[in-house]
């Protein structure tokens, strides 16, 4: 190998290294979660629970998102397991009366009008686009985008988007792709009022 | 083994690291990134969070009045979008697509958020802050210099005549000496005004004209834009259904192929200000090929006497040569109008001036050869909207044509719909007029204006909702404040009112809109007509609305007061062809056979202004028309080409 080739990789290969490995830690900020929380315990057999139970449309048919603290204070009021974070979500949350500050992997950028009901609606179900979030142990940190401020979440977890699970991504081009499949309309203002 | 590194080598790592950037992503997603963050800066908005919540207004930008169905988030409650409301009796859940955006408008840049004086610089105009006291003052003493040197020293030109704050308004100028309430002709419902003063009621006048939609085989318009929102933007879709069901046709008559002339089944392209040579045409083949049905002719008065010798001149060939539109095509379309129901609307084309009474003059000629004031008629009468009276003297009313030339030395524009041309109000300014403009936005009339005190916008204010042109029955709505108006905003009334005091009257202090409306609210229950529609339920008869303030209450809650149809809608009247004086019957004819030639220069570049006809010139554009115009059917195509109301301006 000549010098020169031997300064081009040289140059190449730290580039790409940065590139393709560092980049991505650098560009997205990782937040933890206030409390750890598993959803397996809640939807598994022990727990027996639907997405819907705590993640349900209000009487108003708009969807309520992450559930308020009356709604875990039906089962919570007092601790029922044996976990540090629970004994901790009910002595600096539930008894304080404070709301848990979830960070929320799914935001949709402010200019997305994304109607839960709808799409329930049409039986569209709820893995479709969470994947197994509603079988995970923990939650994984929150990770934002540094620059856009957009959720890791929305452009999905490999920076290529190569080979990604149809969950992964929820950027405006996985939304069209889902509604080609269905044979829905994909008209601007069906998403952006 | 010893390396050593030149100069060169560098380079070549360097360019090795580059070449690796580039086969990474990071650019590519730097790229992505950075162009959301512009969307994300500083600048952009800040969306709200916060409790979601569905109030109910209706967009008071443009006489139709189109109710709003507006999410709104947090508290106090901020409208984030807004929609039309399903089932509206009125509207039928449409919106122009200044509607959708009517929010935006309350920040925008061209917002006046209080009193200013206004200058005009080379390139455009600049507004200056000034005090409400000094604007107030100073228009005080301009109305007291006019005193002298004007006919009329203070007249206010009320764009949307008939509200309850009309008459407010109209209050504090009952005691300024020579004052005068001025009231312009509606653009849209010219043709069925210039009708309606032919009929003979059997008890007088008749009342205000609409159309039945359902009736009318073809539709020949005028340059009227009914495929982008005539009357309201409701009648788009009725419009639309008839068109493709086979059951409408419409002929379109505009020197531009604007979007109506394209969805038209067919347009006659004509040479500008030449439509009254158009329909006189029509009418002379309608009268000589004997295709004048026996019972219109029975009720005509001066059919055989004088109209048949008027429309001589105006044999199609005649028209073709004035017109350009050819002489065959002319007769086969009166023969085709004579076949079936059939009518003509006036109005012009958005982006024109408005046509003339001359030409209004010639269409509703046309529509009563056609038989369109009586039973079988497109054409029907209404009951007007109960109106209660209000205590104390009021300033005089009086059309604004009717206001002599150079007359007036203080002029206050009271409302933002550009529906009367700047051209018919600067004739009748003195020369060294004062225009004081109270409209919220730095636009369309505004920016002829000296003064500027800003009314709260629509959103901003309690405003009430008549019924639109051509509507075959009345209805009234609210328009209920979502957002509160600057802090040095004014309404109409109450700038008045301190006007007047400020000339030394003792001016009555405003009612307010509520009490206003209120008792519009107990007069309509007290005529004891209609029905009332409440969003998502059924229509419930007037009675059962509970009293004014049950009737208020479901208004506000997005209702609407529809009436009932009159018992005869097109009774039997007879009627004139020809105006009513000598002098309009010799403007008619000087029309029609010169054309105007100040519109002829219409002719050449041509810029359409995007959004309803009756919205444009009221408010600066939202930027989302420019999406909407791209990606929709508000896209123009062969030589038209759409743009803002400043732009053409500009151009």
């Amino acid at each position: 190998m000549t010098s020169r080739s031997f300064a081009f990789v040289a140059g190449l290969t730290p580039a790409l290294v940065v590139g393709w490995l560092g980049f991505p830690r650098l560009l997205y900020k990782r937040v933890e979660q206030p409390l750890s929380f598993s959803h397996k315990v809640h939807t598994g057999e022990k727990g027996g629970m639907a997405c819907a139970d705590c993640h349900a449309l209000g009487p108003d048919g708009r969807f309520t998102g992450i559930p308020r603290l009356e709604k875990c204070a039906g089962c919570h009021a007092q601790p029922i397991g044996t976990t540090a974070d629970e004994k901790r979500f009910v002595d600096d949350y539930l008894n304080k009366g404070q709301e848990v500050p979830w960070l929320v992997y799914s935001r949709q950028p402010d200019n997305v009008h994304f109607p839960h009901a709808v799409h329930i609606g049409k039986k569209v179900p709820c893995e479709r686009c969470h994947g197994p979030h509603g079988t995970t142990d923990t939650l994984r940190a929150w990770q934002v985008n540094r620059i856009s401020g957009y959720s890791r979440d929305i452009w999905g977890p490999r920076i290529t988007r190569a080979f990604r699970r149809p969950w992964e991504g929820m950027k405006m081009n996985d939304c069209i792709r889902c509604h080609a499949e269905r044979g829905q309309s994909s008209s601007c203002l069906a998403c952006h009022k | 083994m010893r390396l050593s590194f030149t100069r060169r080598d560098v380079l070549f790592a360097a360019t090795g690291s580059a070449a690796g950037l580039v086969l990474s992503p990071v650019p590519w997603k730097l790229l992505g990134d950075s162009a959301i963050w512009t969307q994300r800066s500083r600048f952009a908005p800040e969306t709200l969070r916060g409790d979601i919540t569905t109030r109910f207004s209706a967009c008071t930008l443009c006489p139709a009045g189109c109710a709003l169905r507006a999410r709104c988030v947090g508290m106090p409650a901020v409208p984030v979008s807004l929609t039309g409301v399903a089932g509206h009796p009125v509207t039928h859940g449409a919106l122009c697509p200044t509607g959708f955006a009517l929010h935006h408008l309350m920040r925008h840049p061209l917002r006046l958020t209080g009193p200013a004086q206004i200058a005009r610089r080379k390139g455009g105009v600049e507004a200056t802050s000034r005090m409400a006291d000094a604007v107030i003052a100073s228009v005080a003493d301009a109305v007291r210099s006019a005193r002298t040197a004007a006919k009329v020293p203070l007249a206010v030109l009320d764009l949307r005549p008939g509200r309850m704050a009309s008459l407010e308004c109209r209050r504090p100028l009952a005691g300024i000496p020579g004052a005068l309430h001025v009231v312009p002709a509606s653009r849209e419902a010219s043709t069925f005004e210039a009708m309606r003063i032919r009929l003979e009621g059997a008890e007088g006048a008749v009342g205000p004209l609409g159309i039945d939609l359902d009736k009318p085989r073809t539709i020949v318009s005028f340059g009227a834009p009914l495929r982008e929102g005539w009357g309201t933007p409701g009648t788009v879709p009725v419009l639309v259904t008839r068109q493709n069901q086979g059951s409408l046709r419409l002929v379109q008559i505009e020197a531009h192929r604007s979007p109506t002339a394209e969805c038209a089944d067919r347009w006659l392209p004509i040479r500008p200000g030449t439509e009254a040579a158009v329909a006189l045409g029509l009418a002379h083949v309608l009268v000589t090929d004997g295709l004048v049905a026996p019972e219109v002719a029975r009720r005509a008065r001066d059919l055989d006497a004088s109209f048949r010798t008027f429309v001589a001149p105006f044999e199609p060939s005649a028209a073709e040569r004035i017109s350009g539109i050819p002489a065959s095509a002319l007769r086969s379309l009166a023969h085709e109008m004579a076949e079936g129901s059939s009518l003509a609307i006036g109005s012009g084309a958005p982006g024109t001036e408005p046509l003339g009474p001359e030409e209004e003059s010639a269409i509703a000629a046309l529509n009563l050869l056609l038989g369109n004031a009586g039973p079988n008629g497109s054409v029907v009468g209404r009951h007007e909207l109960p109106s209660p009276t209000l205590e104390g003297s009021l300033a005089t009313e009086v059309p604004l044509t009717e206001l002599a030339d150079g007359s007036v030395g203080v002029l206050v524009i009271d409302g933002m719909a550009e529906t009367v041309s700047w051209t018919l109000i600067a004739s009748k300014l003195a020369k060294t007029a004062t225009v004081v403009s109270l409209s919220p936005w730095l636009t369309g009339l505004s920016l002829h204006a000296s003064w500027a005190v800003p009314s709260p916008a629509p959103l901003e204010l309690l405003a009430e909702v008549l019924p639109p042109a051509g509507a075959p029955v009345a209805s009234w709505g609210l328009a209920l404040p979502l957002v509160a108006p600057p802090e040095n905003a004014m309404a109409p009334a109450v700038f008045l009112s301190r006007l007047a005091t400020a000339l030394g009257n003792t001016a009555p202090a405003p009612e307010g809109a509520e009490a206003l409306l209120k008792r519009r609210a107990a007069a309509i229950v007290a005529a004891g007509r209609g029905k009332v529609f409440v969003p998502g339920g059924a229509l419930m008869a007037v009675a059962d609305a509970g009293g004014p303030n049950g009737l208020y209450e479901k208004l506000s809650e997005g209702g609407a007061w529809i009436d009932d149809p009159l018992s005869t809608p097109t009774p039997l009247l007879r009627f004139t062809l020809l105006p009513p004086t000598h002098q309009e019957v010799a403007s008619l004819a000087a029309v029609a056979t010169l054309g105007r030639p100040e519109r002829q220069g219409d002719a050449g570049a041509f810029l359409e202004p995007e959004g309803y006809v009756g919205a444009t010139g009221a408010a600066p554009e939202p930027t989302i028309l420019g999406k909407l115009g791209r990606e929709s059917l508000l896209r123009a195509t062969g030589a038209a080409r759409r743009s803002t109301p400043v732009a053409i301006r500009e151009v």
